[in-house]
């Protein structure tokens, strides 16, 4: 299994997948709402390119099929997040972080939290 | 369908992919849909053009990824280079469009044609038919008559009684409100002009739904008829004819001598719905003294009522829907055939490109890829025909507008760009695409290197060959359904169009003088008035013949009651006869045959007894089995013998069925003088017209004269008849000439893929004639196969589209034999030149190709 710092950077779409499975296991028609809630819009992923990035998290070990909750709709295939999704999930943000904080440093990130001036 | 089509996208992707995740997909997908459906169609729409793109893209990267490992896969820049792509796409989809641009320019014409064709007739069709009343209560208003008659169905208005017991049923109906209509003449600033007036009361706007624009309509005071005459214009009157004053109000116009006071204006587009589509320039009160007089009515039937229950109860009553005329269904037809058209020219085109295709697929393009490639093309082309089209549509709506009689005057309203232009954008885009991804399917599956061996020096293979054959046949077929339609509607039509006048219509001038103040003059002073103005015209030069009719043809009056024939037994019943009153000399005058019997004489006129002159098919419908000449019929109190039998005369117009005519001695001197005047051969009508109208003005300068040629006034009774054949004549041609295109198009690139094989046939000895028997034999049988289909979608669904397009006519025989002759020619026309430049195929060259 690949260490999460080979699989960097995620794309943002995967990125998306992960912190929308963060929550909980979660089927596709859910996941793509929340990745529409999440990025405010910005990613809509299609059928094709969502099943392609799940089929990739599922293939690198990121995320895996679950069972659904009890009483949810088992004829669809649930996915949840692994230990190692998760640990990229959190190497992602972190190297996003620090891009944002160079950006900061060069005063062009957003002015939001007060982490920069 | 949904579901379908999202299947046949997803075939697209790799196979163990679509295993794995096809279902999920196509669940994920419905219910997206589902969602965006509730937000309107188009964001369903534009989900399903992001899924085909999504798709498209993802096949392209699985099938890459798969052939070139890509280290880490994730690329940042997916959505930058999936827009990159498309840009590439597009750019290089112009460029091979621009490289075979003749048929890109075919496929945009063909296109065009088919989209702005069915659009701007499917808008007139709709304005005309399918909607023609524009009021609230739309499709429940009728017009309610008093049938007449037994010999075809003659409608005349009602009794004032019958009309009161009618508006009683308020179970049936909401409104019912009786209406009239009469011509007069404006006499005005600029010229003077025919004006056609309703008159109605004030209740009749509620059925209408309308307010005026300006002013008011009529209150209760007008209608008592004792203050001045008031009328309220319409607003294309308003504009043409008073230039749309904007001070009108108050202001008064002559209609018929008097001064009318205007009270209003009323929207543009108002008529009277039960009265077919006739324009309404002015109205006027229907006062007390008019409503004692027969008339028809406009009826509101109450919500769920029907004509048929209206009719079952009132049995002397017809309550009828205004009479549609029109190709509906040829709309469809029309849209398929530049579908098809256009579909069998993107299978030649991507055939062609075959190997260009192969070579894409070789250095690593995926099937998607290619896909995404195709649809690219396609939706230019259909995006370019589509705007064509609206260009097409618009000339034609004013083609529609240049032809349409002047009652259709609603025809100017119609708007392009209504559904209909959707539909037809729609329809041809995704015929477009679905065709245009077609020969993806088998292109880049994998048998690149057997494409790429063969290259374009294969024949074309089997199941390409079928497919062409089978468009070129479903193209006859469609075409064959089309003609067969077009043929018997035209033939009704023509028939009806060159129907025999009866008499010499050419050579006959109607002539007409109202005096001012005719109504109070006694019959005396009308004889000597009428007396000066025949000796007047008969002082012509250039006139053959004078004579004083009661009524100028058509619509020349009718007598009506309780019919008997004298000496037979049959119940009494209803009948109506059309005819003028006519002097002794007229049947001369008009040269109209008298077939039997003989025509009035001046003992008739003294009305010591009541003689009749009756037309040739009023006799042998009347006395079939006996000699028409002295029979005697009843018709209410008043004997009547038949002394002659005459031609028929289309007494209510051409392209009308021809009622029971009859004609009376004229004996009386009516409000106006009317003449026929013969012109005499060799001299010019519109001379003898001018010398007329002066002649009567010498008489009396203050009379109100019309002049106007006979052949004219049948002529115009055409209108609609002759715009219908113009409508039909433009929409068959239209399919025929597509047809044509898409057949020539599709043999030509039939022997264009056999050249080779040609060429080895004429090596191996075979003669030219052989080669043209061969190519045109292939188009022979696609087309006797295309005839055959087409004759049974006709005869099975021709129930359907039988009162829509094909008029209520059932198809000869004959008219199918008309139909496939001409398919057959068009197929041969079309096959000719490809058979010819076959024929012309040098062996060798063929070969070495």
């Amino acid at each position: 299994m690949a260490q999460p710092d080979d699989l960097l950077p995620l794309s943002p779409l995967t990125m998306a997948i992960l912190l929308a499975l963060v929550d909980g296991p979660s089927h596709g028609y859910e996941l793509m709402q929340s990745i529409e809630r999440q990025t405010d819009g910005q990613l809509k992923p299609g059928t094709g390119s969502l099943y392609a990035g799940l089929q990739r998290l599922v293939d690198d070990g990121l995320i895996e099929e679950r069972a659904g909750e009890p009483g949810a709709d088992r004829r669809r295939r649930h996915y949840g997040i692994t230990t190692a999704g998760q640990d990229a999930a959190r190497a992602e943000a972190a190297r996003l972080k620090r891009v944002v904080d160079v950006a900061a440093a060069k005063n062009l990130a957003p002015a939001a939290g007060g982490s920069s001036k | 369908m949904t579901r379908l089509a999202h299947r046949t996208l997803r075939r697209l992707l790799p196979l163990k992919f679509r295993t794995r995740h096809g279902q999920d997909m196509e669940s994920l997908f419905l219910e997206a849909m589902a969602d965006a459906w509730s937000r309107g169609w188009r964001s369903a729409a534009s989900l399903w053009l992001r899924e085909i793109a999504d798709i498209a893209d993802t096949a392209h990267r699985l099938r890459r990824t798969r052939a070139v490992p890509i280290p880490t896969g994730h690329s940042d820049g997916r959505r930058a280079s999936t827009l990159l792509g498309l840009r590439d796409d597009v750019r290089f989809a112009v460029r091979s469009l621009a490289r075979g641009w003749s048929l890109a320019l075919f496929a945009v014409i063909t296109l065009a044609l088919g989209i702005g064709g069915a659009t701007a007739m499917y808008g007139a069709v709709e304005s005309i038919i399918l909607n023609p009343l524009p009021y609230e209560a739309g499709n429940r208003i009728v017009g309610a008559w008093q049938r007449i008659g037994t010999t075809g169905e003659v409608f005349v208005g009602a009794p004032r009684e019958a009309r009161e017991t009618w508006a009683e049923q308020t179970d049936l109906f909401e409104h019912f409100e009786p209406f009239t209509f009469r011509f007069m003449e404006l006499t005005g600033a600029s010229s003077d002009q025919g004006v056609s007036a309703a008159l109605v009361r004030p209740a009749f706007y509620e059925i209408l739904g309308r307010t005026p624009i300006m002013g008011r309509v009529f209150d209760n005071n007008d209608l008592a008829g004792d203050g001045l005459p008031v009328v309220v214009l319409n607003e294309g009157f308003w504009r043409t004819a008073l230039g749309a004053r904007p001070d009108v109000l108050g202001t008064s116009i002559t209609l018929d001598g008097r001064d009318w006071t205007v009270i209003g204006v009323m929207p543009a587009g108002s008529h009277v719905p039960s009265w077919g589509l006739r324009r309404v320039d002015v109205w006027r009160p229907l006062t007390e003294a008019l409503i004692a007089e027969p008339s028809p009515s406009s009826a509101v039937m109450r919500q769920g009522v029907t004509t048929e229950m209206v009719n079952a109860r009132l049995a002397n009553l017809a309550a009828r829907d205004p009479d549609p005329e029109a190709p509906v269904g040829h709309v469809a037809l029309l849209l398929i055939i530049a579908c098809v058209n256009v579909s069998s020219l993107l299978v030649s085109r991507a055939r062609r490109r075959q190997r260009e295709t192969a070579v894409r697929s070789a250095l690593g393009a995926g099937r998607g890829r290619l896909v995404r490639q195709l649809v690219v093309e396609s939706s230019l082309l259909a995006l370019a025909g589509g705007m064509a089209g609206i260009g097409v549509a618009h000339l034609i709506r004013s083609a529609i507008g240049a032809l349409r009689p002047a009652e259709l005057a609603v025809l100017d309203q119609v708007a392009i760009g209504s559904r209909v232009l959707w539909f037809a954008l729609a329809g041809t885009t995704a015929a477009a695409l679905v065709l245009g991804c077609l020969p993806a399917w088998r292109f880049g599956s994998g048998n690149s290197l057997i494409s790429l061996r063969s290259g374009d020096r294969t024949n074309g293979n089997a199941t390409d060959q079928r497919l062409r054959w089978l468009l070129v046949t479903g193209e006859v077929a469609l075409s064959f359904a089309l003609v067969l339609g077009s043929v018997s509607v035209f033939g009704t039509l023509l028939a009806k169009l060159s129907a025999d006048p009866g008499f010499e219509t050419a050579e006959i001038l109607y002539v007409r003088g109202t005096a001012r103040s005719w109504e109070d003059q006694g019959q005396n002073e009308r004889e000597l008035l009428a007396l000066e103005i025949e000796a007047n015209l008969a002082a012509l030069p250039g006139v053959a013949g004078v004579t004083r009719i009661s009524r100028m043809l058509p619509n020349p009056g009718a007598l009506w009651g309780e019919f008997e024939i004298e000496g037979s037994s049959s119940e009494p019943r209803n009948e109506v006869f059309h005819g003028p009153s006519v002097e002794p000399e007229y049947f001369d005058v008009v040269g109209q045959p008298i077939l039997n019997g003989r025509g009035f004489a001046e003992r008739d006129l003294l009305g010591t007894e009541n003689v009749v002159v009756i037309s040739e098919s009023t006799a042998g419908s009347l006395f079939p089995d006996q000699d028409a000449v002295g029979a005697r019929f009843r018709l209410d109190e008043t004997s009547l013998t038949v002394i002659g039998v005459v031609s028929d005369v289309p007494m209510l117009g051409l392209g009308r069925d021809a009622p029971l005519q009859a004609y009376r001695p004229l004996r009386t001197y009516p409000e106006s003088a009317t003449f026929a005047v013969r012109v005499a051969p060799g001299s010019d009508l519109a001379v003898t017209l001018g010398a007329a109208q002066n002649a009567l003005w010498a008489v009396n300068p203050d009379l109100d004269v019309l002049v106007s040629p006979a052949a004219e006034r049948l002529e115009r009774t055409l209108g609609r008849h002759r715009f219908a054949v113009a409508l039909l004549s433009a929409f068959a041609g239209l399919a025929l000439g597509l047809s044509a295109l898409g057949l020539y198009g599709a043999v030509s690139n039939l022997v264009g893929q056999r050249t080779r094989e040609l060429g080895v046939r004429m090596a191996l000895g075979a003669r030219r004639q052989d080669i043209v028997k061969l190519v045109l034999g292939g188009v022979g049988y696609a087309t006797i196969a295309g005839i055959a289909a087409g004759a049974v979608l006709v005869l099975t669904g021709g129930r359907v589209v039988d009162a829509n397009a094909f008029g209520r006519e059932a198809i000869s025989s004959g008219t199918y034999v008309v139909a496939a002759l001409v398919l057959a020619t068009m197929a041969l026309a079309g096959a000719a030149l490809p058979a010819w430049r076959a024929a012309r195929v040098e062996p060798v060259e063929a070969i070495r190709d």
